[in-house]
């Protein structure tokens, strides 16, 4: 052929749709003329050429949608024949006549969907028997859709509680019993797809027309959440049990990580608290190549925005930081693959999850730290591949948005900021600095508070001592990299202002310290952060000063009370002495 | 009528009373003319579609002759009867007739008929085998009205009927379970709910995947008719596949359990009752075949003999 794929793609699809107007054309007609048997023929005649083995997935999508579309016509037929008398069963007879298995078993459903509407026999039966039915096309790509078509007609059909075909139609159970059915079946097929043969050339075409799939086998997932009758308890017991049945038993990498994430996204928060133990243990079964922390990740952004910073909407006894953790520490034993970069990323999510889920719970951050620093225990700092510097880092820099300068209380803080090259501890020396500016009340009033600061920061006061790190930059440097040079360094400086103590020798001694520390920065690090300082000291001067004074003043006050007390003593003695020696003398 | 608008000619009709049955079958087939000469004529197909009256068991047949001879002209003749006919055809060979029914009743002695006349007739009549046109072999019952001259030739006119036999729901009727195979290749437990079915009955079951190691293209069940005719060292047997019914597209996997429904009303009207050795000479099975084909249209299949019976007339 002289057409490359995607011409003959195109030039498939345009053949085939041409044909699909031409039978939906005639097909109206005989609809117009009330004509029964005719158009049950057009009608199989137009979905003929669904049978089409040519098209990729995205194509055959195209071509569905618009037969389907045109089916609607013959819904609606079937529906005004109904009115005018004839019985759904019948019709349903009828269609069942069509020798071709693809075009029955769409035009059974469409008159299935009628029969549901007419109520001339129980929704559940119906159901059951289209379930059934559709089994008859094995091809996945084509019983993907036609299992699509099934659930679009009948999504509004289904016996859920409060629906009008409940009751003798049936109930929830018949409804999710029928979607889960379909849910299987729809996912074993598009399972079945990655087997498909072609060697191994073909396989990333298998895989991506898997993708363009997904979402006819999620689509179950969401009719499921829309049924009212389904609580949490139901969830719990029944549905859940049943989508991790087929997610694990099915094998696939493609479909865990799909289907995991799809639960995750679908199900309302309230359910995923029921069953957050029963989920996470699922986790720890998937395939050896699905990203579980991608999927933990997932779950833990979900309950976090749900407990939006209020710590107690996530029920207490759930215990889910530990049920994450326990979660994360089977994963980690179980499974070799797991490079460093994925170990460090995963207790940071689990980090992020704490800082959210149980603001104040310090233990559980620390707790992280922790791990991660013995995982790291067995690499040498400065010998650590940039994928997890940059995880460490991000580790480091994540609680200080919600911490600030309460992370120098974290004993394995200062321990992972050696695993980072100066330029990353630079980064996160700079977060520090900003947060801690703007978080309310920070105060530096301890010289040891400070000095655990200044050890944090050293890569913004002073260039690394050994060899291979950028000292400050130059006149003839880059000026972007001055300009964050510039701003580093202004940051530096506004944290003199928070170095408060009432008293002024401490007072002093927190400036001291800062004044060594930064007196090692060099003539252009000096330039920024001295000044501060200077003023500081004079303030300080200013204050000392006037205490000298007060003191002075006080001690003035006491001199003069005891001359004036030793006066007035010593003019008492005098008197009673001249008294003694002549009684009649005047005072 | 004369052809050439001359003066209008005699003729006979047959008219056949509704059948106490009141039921009529169409078939495809051209209304033999009334004034034919020479011999019987053999019924051949066109697209009309008649129906013929159906008797079975005890009905009794009967019709109305009708002599016409246009005004003031008078008909001598040999004798006029009616004759009602069963017969065995078979198209082998050299082909032969085998009447096996004969019922003739002398309507008019030879003589002289002045006006238009009408006979009534009827017939008390054995009805020892179905109608059934086959490919080697036909039944058929007909009425034949035979008004001799001598000269200008006869008068005739011939009707068909059409005799069925209408049956009870069998007492036993069982399932047809069995598992089927090629080593290695493919393995399949096939179960059709029963043995025996009406002609108007749903062919209900389940193919079961055992073992599935070709690609499987898709499935259908066929309906295939055998009909063997003659005896002895003279056996012709034919099949034809009545239908086919697609009943599975793609490729199953092991375990897989996949449902059949097939209506046989949606088979046509060429389903008939099973016949078994017929007059001695000939039997009509039926068997369901079920068809696998693969990638590359090799055909698996298995055969499974069934027996269709009459519930309704028709």
């Amino acid at each position: 052929s002289t057409m490359n794929a995607a011409e003959e793609q195109v030039k498939y699809l345009s053949e085939a749709t041409k044909k699909v107007k031409e039978h939906a054309f005639y097909m109206k007609r005989a609809i117009d003329a009330n004509d029964l048997n005719t158009t049950l023929s057009l009608a199989a005649d137009m979905l003929r050429e669904l049978k089409t083995s040519l098209l990729t997935p995205r194509n055959y999508y195209e071509l569905y949608m618009k037969v389907t579309d045109e089916l609607r016509h013959v819904e609606d037929f079937f529906q005004a024949l109904n009115k005018q008398g004839t019985p759904v069963v019948e019709m349903y007879e009828k269609v069942q006549h069509c020798a071709n298995v693809v075009p029955r078993l769409y035009l059974l459903i469409a008159v299935g969907g009628v029969y549901i509407k007419s109520g001339e026999a129980p929704a559940k039966d119906i159901l059951k028997d289209l379930i059934e039915m559709v089994k008859c096309v094995q091809y996945p790509t084509r019983g993907l859709f036609l299992r699509n078509y099934l659930s679009q007609t009948s999504r509004d059909k289904l016996p859920d509680t409060n629906s009008p075909y409940a009751g003798v139609g049936g109930d929830v159970t018949d409804a999710y019993d029928f979607v889960l059915q379909n849910f299987s079946e729809m996912n074993r097929l598009w399972v079945r797809l990655q087997h498909m043969g072609g060697g191994k050339d073909s396989r990333k075409k298998r895989e991506k027309e898997r993708q363009d799939l997904k979402i006819l086998v999620g689509t179950n997932l969401v009719r499921l959440s829309q049924l009212e009758g389904i609580d949490s308890q139901i969830y719990k017991d029944v549905i859940l049990p049943r989508i991790l049945e087929q997610v694990e038993g099915c094998k696939d990498t493609i479909a865990q990580s799909y289907l995991m994430d799809c639960i995750i996204q679908v199900f309302p928060d309230e359910f995923h608290l029921a069953t957050l133990q029963t989920f996470l243990n699922a986790c720890t079964r998937l395939k050896e190549k699905v990203n579980i922390r991608d999927i933990l990740q997932s779950m833990m952004n979900r309950l976090s925005n749900y407990s939006d910073g209020q710590a107690d909407r996530i029920p207490k006894d759930l215990q889910a930081f530990n049920l994450f953790n326990d979660c994360i520490t089977k994963i980690l034993e179980e499974r070799s693959n797991l490079s460093l970069p994925e170990i460090l990323r995963l207790q940071t999510a689990l980090m992020q999850f704490a800082l959210k889920c149980y603001p104040g719970r310090m233990d559980y951050v620390n707790y992280c730290l922790g791990m991660c620093a013995s995982v790291l225990s067995a690499t040498q700092a400065g010998e650590l591949d940039d994928s997890s510097v940059s995880e460490v880092e991000e580790l480091l820099s994540i609680p200080l948005a919600s911490l600030a300068l309460k992370v120098l209380d974290l004993k394995q803080y200062a321990e992972l900021l050696t695993y980072l090259p100066y330029e990353n501890r630079r980064q996160v020396a700079t977060t520090l600095v900003r947060s801690t500016l703007f978080a309310a009340g920070s105060v530096l009033d301890t010289p040891e508070k400070l000095e655990k600061l200044l050890a944090a920061i050293t890569p913004l006061l002073k260039d690394e001592d050994a060899a291979g790190d950028a000292p400050p930059p130059t006149a003839d440097d880059d000026p972007s990299v001055d300009e964050e040079f510039e701003e580093e360094q202004t940051l530096v400086a506004r944290l003199v202002h928070t170095l408060r103590s009432d008293d002024t020798d401490v007072q002093f001694k927190l400036l001291s310290l800062a004044r060594r520390h930064f007196g090692q920065g060099g003539v252009k690090r000096i330039s920024h952060t001295l000044p501060p300082l200077v003023f500081s000291g004079l303030r300080l001067t200013h204050k000392v000063k006037a205490r000298e004074v007060e003191a002075k003043r006080a001690e003035e006050d006491v001199r003069q009370k005891t001359e004036e007390k030793e006066k007035a003593d010593a003019l008492r003695k005098e008197n009673e002495a001249k008294a003694a020696e002549d009684p009649d003398a005047p005072p | 009528m004369s052809i050439f608008g001359f003066s209008p000619s005699y003729t006979i009709d047959l008219e056949l009373d509704e059948p106490p049955s009141g039921v009529y079958k169409d078939v495809a087939e051209s209304p033999p003319s009334a004034t034919q000469q020479g011999s019987i004529p053999k019924s051949n197909d066109s697209d009309l579609v008649r129906k013929i009256p159906v008797y079975t068991t005890t009905d009794k047949l009967s019709g109305t002759v009708k002599v016409n001879i246009p005004q003031g002209k008078k008909l001598d003749h040999l004798g006029l009867k009616v004759q009602l006919l069963g017969q065995t055809e078979l198209f082998y060979d050299r082909g032969s007739t085998h009447t096996f029914l004969s019922l003739v009743k002398e309507l008019d002695a030879p003589g002289t008929v002045y006006d238009s006349k009408g006979y009534q007739f009827s017939f008390d009549w054995e009805k020892p085998y179905e109608t059934y046109r086959g490919l080697n072999v036909r039944v058929r019952y007909y009425v034949l009205v035979t008004l001799s001259r001598n000269y200008k030739g006869n008068l005739t006119a011939q009707k068909e009927v059409c005799v069925q036999h209408v049956s009870h729901d069998p007492e036993v009727n069982n399932s047809i379970k069995m598992e089927v195979g090629i080593e290695d290749c493919l393995h399949i437990e096939f179960e059709y709910e029963k043995q025996k079915y009406s002609l108007q009955d749903i062919i209900i079951g389940k193919i079961y995947f055992l073992l599935v190691r070709i690609k499987i293209k898709h499935m259908e069940l066929a309906v295939i008719r055998r009909e063997s005719a003659g005896g002895g060292q003279n056996v012709y047997n034919e099949s034809t596949t009545l239908s086919k019914y697609e009943i599975m597209d793609g490729a199953p996997v092991r375990g897989e359990c996949v449902p059949v429904r097939m209506f046989l009303k949606g088979v046509g009207g060429e389903l008939t009752p099973t016949y078994r050795n017929v007059g001695g000479r000939f039997s009509l099975k039926y068997y369901l075949n079920l068809v696998l084909v693969d990638e590359e249209d090799r055909r698996y299949f298995k055969q499974q003999e069934i027996t269709l019976w009459r519930k309704t007339l028709g």
